[in-house]
């Protein structure tokens, strides 16, 4: 039978460690995903505006003019 | 050099912004994206930052049109979409063309992709975020399936995250024992 027993001090370190991490993952990735992703099924609101808008003409493109 | 609005009756030309499914391959010429800025003006030093840089998107990618939203159409586009309020300034391009293959009920909804740059408060580090995503655009424009190359551009930002974490981590545990 181990004397010892169970490292129980650096056992909660590494679940500690572990579960930060974890969240942290889970924090990076939720920011990666709110700043850059597709545009798609939660966004069709506003395609379906642009495209409106585009077409009607209500929303022109802006040109480079060089002027001398 | 000026930047103006320009008609489209006047030039008598019209755009139509439905997806189309290509019928010919995609050169870097073929005209595949409409990019529109999206802010009200929540945040100040990055929407200075992004004003002054956008002319890059039609000096790389003359084809495609680039359109600035007003505030009062950009608050009316975001009240259809509330979840964005208070991420903007907000990129979205517009993909008009969309794979042939890949039409599952999971990419049927796809136009294309954004960037929301009200998430970020630093002015250096949105006008990082914008080279990297201008040269995405550069990068991938010919590519067939977009949403595929977004999804590995996610997949590789958020390794190295964790590849940052574990280090942060591990310099923490040592700290700690």
């Amino acid at each position: 039978m181990n004397e010892e027993g169970i490292p129980i001090f650096p056992l909660l370190i590494a679940s500690l460690v572990l579960c930060y991490f974890g969240l942290e993952v889970n924090r990076h990735r939720n920011k990666l995903r709110a700043i850059f992703n597709v545009f798609d099924r939660e966004e069709s609101a506003i395609a379906a505006v642009l495209e409106q808008w585009v077409e009607s003409g209500e929303l022109e493109p802006l040109v480079v003019s060089h002027s001398t | 050099m000026n930047w103006t609005s320009h008609s489209h009756a006047a030039s008598g030309r019209r755009f139509k912004l439905r997806p189309k499914v290509r019928e010919l391959p995609l050169t870097p010429e073929t005209p595949r994206f409409h990019v529109f800025l999206i802010d009200t003006g929540w945040n100040g030093p990055v929407s200075k930052v992004l004003h002054k840089h956008i002319p890059l998107f039609h000096h790389y990618h003359p084809q495609d049109p680039v359109y600035i939203l007003t505030r009062e159409q950009s608050i009316k586009i975001l009240k259809t979409a509330p979840e964005h309020i208070g991420r903007d300034p907000m990129i979205v391009v517009y993909d008009i063309y969309r794979s042939k293959e890949d039409q599952t009920k999971e990419k049927a909804n796809y136009h294309g992709f954004r960037l929301n740059l009200g998430i970020i408060k630093n002015p250096e580090q949105a006008l990082r975020k914008l080279q990297d995503f201008l040269k995405f655009v550069a990068l991938h424009r010919t590519a067939d399936c977009l949403s595929c190359e977004v999804e590995r551009e996610l997949h590789r930002e958020g390794l190295g995250n964790m590849v940052k974490l574990l280090r942060e981590c591990s310099e923490a545990s040592l700290e700690l024992l």
